[in-house]
């Protein structure tokens, strides 16, 4: 991984007025709710997802729309290295804040008795950082082929359209809608139960390989991307 | 079309306290840039932007590239950085792939549209490259600002957000970063687009002291004197083609027209147009026209040019001045019949 | 070195360690991608076929517990009519009742009470279970009902529609529920009825 290019992109989204003013609302909203209202539980916590979205919403397409590539890669750094590395930067960035958020909102819980049991936080803790990773995986894939932040407007659309699906299985009596827009939702947000995994019953194999398949699909996938992207004005 | 030039001009290269700089292919094998069938194609193969192009660039030289707006000038450095894939052919510079790193690592570009990190500052953008380049961390600070005031940019400007940069500071600052790490292939796209006076002295005397220390610059320019100052040898692309390579050195094959002015002090049975005209077939020149006190001769190179002065001189013609109409590339903008001669 | 020659040497030899194409296909990235995917297909394939039976996560309580403990309380109740192996309430139970979130949802908003048909086994049910199924005409497997506390409102839905469509039942009913008048209704999921039920014996309240 190359630091200097995780370094940068942190700094850059520390500089984007908008994602901050985004971040600290989805942030501070939810260590207020469990400051003020009791019984609310780690529930709402599930914001892994939200801060990964906002990190990582224009990984690459930013940077391909702006025309800053080009200068980018005219440096020793390979488009495998680049787009691993933002992967890794926003990810990572994603999860300090869910982090961070997860300790402050259970010394809150402390403070209303509710806080809860070592294990369930770990294993909430751990199930928040997999949907960091997941979701910017595939935000990170949409990048790639989407200028701008329109990764945000696909992942948005995907799930949407994931939902309709399901909803159009009930009413068309239809199970393989059902099932694809199950796939779709497991695709757009990638994310593993934890709690089934390490509570003593069976393992669902498929939801494990399924989240690990669909993290590495989309990382191939956007190297791949990228890889073939011709990356000069000669091209307009 | 494949070019050997002769050796090129002046401006050697053990320049001051430089030593002098020992590229190295892979196994020993070529060094320079060498392009060998390039074809690039657009939209399917309906735009031929490159055509076979073959040419070589020695190390240390410095090798212009113009041409018309959409000769594939663009295309063919984009395709020299990596950043384009070419459909055929091959590129090699320092006997590796264009797009290998270890290529990358000594190599500088300085693009024609400078996009760059507009929320960084501009010393911040220079150390950022400095590390993407691979460079000495601890020297990182320290050469960053070096880099700042070479390009004639104040610390004061190093710490203002590139977005409110002008465009010629802009251009210094791309400079700048294309000079880091004192790269041995420089890649420039329009070098002095945007700078003023001050700012063409400037990049006219840092191009120089890279080529003192071996550099090998590849320059895509339309300002055609600079390029005439700058380069050795000078690739005239149309189409996709290379048309014609041209050397730049003094004494190289140039034929251009002369406009030669002389004082009234001349003898006047030396000034007639049947007198001029045979004073320079004598030579080896053609007299195109006289508009007294002005001759126009075709001249077939800088010897032709001084050898015609000296026998005007010898006859009498008091040469007061002697001016090519047109720089030596400008020609080969010109379609053949639309020259205006007469 | 005067610091304005500082960067400015001579031509930089190859930095070392870095050689290879700016390009380079992620070949490993790809091959675990690949048989990720080709895992995930067959584990999928598999699970169809055998799903994977989870722990439900629902603290379910018996009828007459449940009831007493949603009017002390002023909660809802969400009944769940369900048959042991049936398949639908079996991938019901695995896909929303064994889903933490939901389990999460289902118990700060409601008292779940599970009522187990065993009409089948026994040729007849409970007193209690019978009651229930003749108050709210529950026909099929399984059936989900969200009542007031005095069950003089409810939301039905009959069947087993999905994931979504049933965590979107259960979280919408509430809203629905307080929207409606006493003797109201409403359509939700599937085959869905929603009534008024009469506490005298046996009469529901069509549409």
């Amino acid at each position: 991984m190359n630091q200097v290019l995780i370094a940068a992109l942190l700094q850059q989204r520390a500089r984007s007025l908008p994602r901050v003013a985004l971040m600290l609302s989805f942030f501070s909203l939810p260590l207020l709710v469990l400051l003020f209202a009791r019984g609310a539980g780690l529930a709402v916590m599930h914001t892994g997802q939200a801060f990964a979205i906002f990190m990582g919403a224009g990984l690459i397409g930013q940077d391909m729309s702006s025309g800053t590539l080009q200068l980018l890669f005219a440096r020793p750094v390979s488009r495998g290295e680049y787009v691993l590395s933002r992967w890794l930067g926003a990810a990572l960035a994603a999860s300090c804040l869910t982090m961070a958020q997860l300790a402050i909102g259970v010394g809150f819980l402390a403070l209303h008795n509710e806080a809860p049991a070592a294990r369930e936080l770990a294993i909430f803790a751990g199930g928040q950082v997999l949907s960091v990773f997941g979701t910017t995986s595939v935000l990170l894939l949409f990048s790639t082929l989407l200028p701008g932040t329109g990764d945000f407007l696909a992942i948005i659309v995907a799930g949407i359209t994931g939902q309709a699906l399901q909803l159009g299985a009930a009413l068309f009596k239809a199970p393989w809608l059902a099932r694809a827009g199950e796939e779709i939702g497991r695709f757009v947000a990638p994310a593993l139960d934890l709690g089934a995994l390490f509570g003593g019953g069976p393992i669902s194999w498929f939801e494990v390989v399924s989240y690990f398949s669909t993290v590495t699909l989309c990382l191939a996938l956007a190297i791949v991307i990228l890889n073939r992207r011709e990356l000069s004005y000669a091209t307009e | 079309m494949r070019y050997a030039g002769p050796t090129p001009r002046g401006k050697r290269r053990a320049g001051a306290g430089g030593e002098l700089a020992r590229p190295r292919g892979r196994g020993g094998l070529l060094s320079g840039i060498e392009i060998q069938g390039l074809t690039k194609t657009y939209r399917g193969g309906q735009v031929r932007a490159l055509d076979n192009v073959s040419l070589s660039v020695r190390p240390g030289e410095a090798f212009g590239i113009i041409g018309p707006n959409g000769a594939g000038k663009t295309t063919l450095l984009g395709c020299l950085l990596g950043l384009l894939r070419p459909d055929a052919g091959r590129i090699a510079v320092d006997g590796r792939p264009a797009d290998d790193l270890a290529v990358r690592c000594v190599t500088g570009y300085l693009p024609e549209r400078l996009v760059l990190d507009r929320w960084m500052q501009g010393l911040d953008f220079l150390a950022y490259h400095h590390a993407l380049a691979g460079l000495d961390p601890a020297r990182r600070r320290e050469e960053a600002a070096a880099a700042l005031e070479r390009v004639g940019l104040t610390p004061a400007d190093g710490r203002q957000a590139i977005r409110r940069y002008s465009r010629g500071m802009l251009q210094r600052l791309g400079l700048a970063q294309a000079l880091l790490g004192s790269p041995r292939y420089l890649f420039l796209d329009e070098p002095i687009s945007g700078i003023d006076p001050a700012g063409v002295m400037l990049f006219r005397r840092l191009l120089s002291e890279m080529r003192q220390r071996g550099a090998t610059l590849v320059i895509n320019s339309h300002q055609l004197d600079e390029v005439e100052r700058i380069c050795d040898r000078v690739a005239f692309v149309k189409g996709g083609k290379v048309q014609s390579i041209e050397t730049l050195e003094a004494g190289a094959a140039h034929a251009r027209v002369l406009r030669v002015r002389w004082g009234t002090s001349s003898d006047p049975r030396a000034v007639t147009p049947e007198r001029l005209s045979v004073f320079g077939a004598g030579v080896g020149a053609s007299l195109e026209e006289v508009k007294p006190p002005e001759a126009r001769y075709r001249v077939a190179d800088d010897d032709g040019a001084a050898t015609l002065i000296e026998t005007l001189l010898a006859a009498g013609v008091r040469v007061i001045e002697a001016t090519p109409e047109s720089g030596r590339l400008e020609r080969l903008f010109v379609e053949p019949g639309k020259e205006g001669a007469k | 070195m005067p610091p304005s020659e500082a960067g400015a040497g001579a031509p930089a030899a190859p930095r070392a360690a870095r050689s290879g194409p700016t390009r380079a296909t992620p070949v490993l990235l790809l091959a675990l991608a690949g048989a990720l995917l080709a895992a995930r297909v067959a584990f999928g394939i598999y699970e169809h076929a055998r799903p994977v039976e989870r722990a439900d996560r629902v603290e379910w309580r018996e009828p007459a517990a449940g009831e007493a403990e949603a009017r002390e309380g002023g909660r809802l109740l969400l009944y769940c009519f369900t048959r042991d192996g049936d398949p639908r309430c079996r991938e019901m139970s695995r896909e929303v009742f064994a889903d933490p979130r939901s389990a999460v949802l289902i118990q700060r908003q409601f008292v779940p009470i599970r009522v187990l048909d065993l009409s089948r086994e026994d040729g007849r049910n409970p007193p209690d279970v019978a009651r229930l199924e003749r108050e709210f005409t529950v026909t099929e497997f399984p059936t989900l009902v969200v009542a007031t506390p005095g069950r003089e409102r409810f939301e039905k839905q009959a069947g087993y529609s999905g994931a979504l469509g049933t965590t979107q039942f259960i979280s919408g009913a509430p809203a629905r529920l307080l929207l409606r008048g006493p003797r109201g209704h409403s359509r939700a999921g599937r085959d869905s009825v929603a009534g008024a039920a009469d506490t005298s014996a046996g009469v529901t309240t069509g549409r």
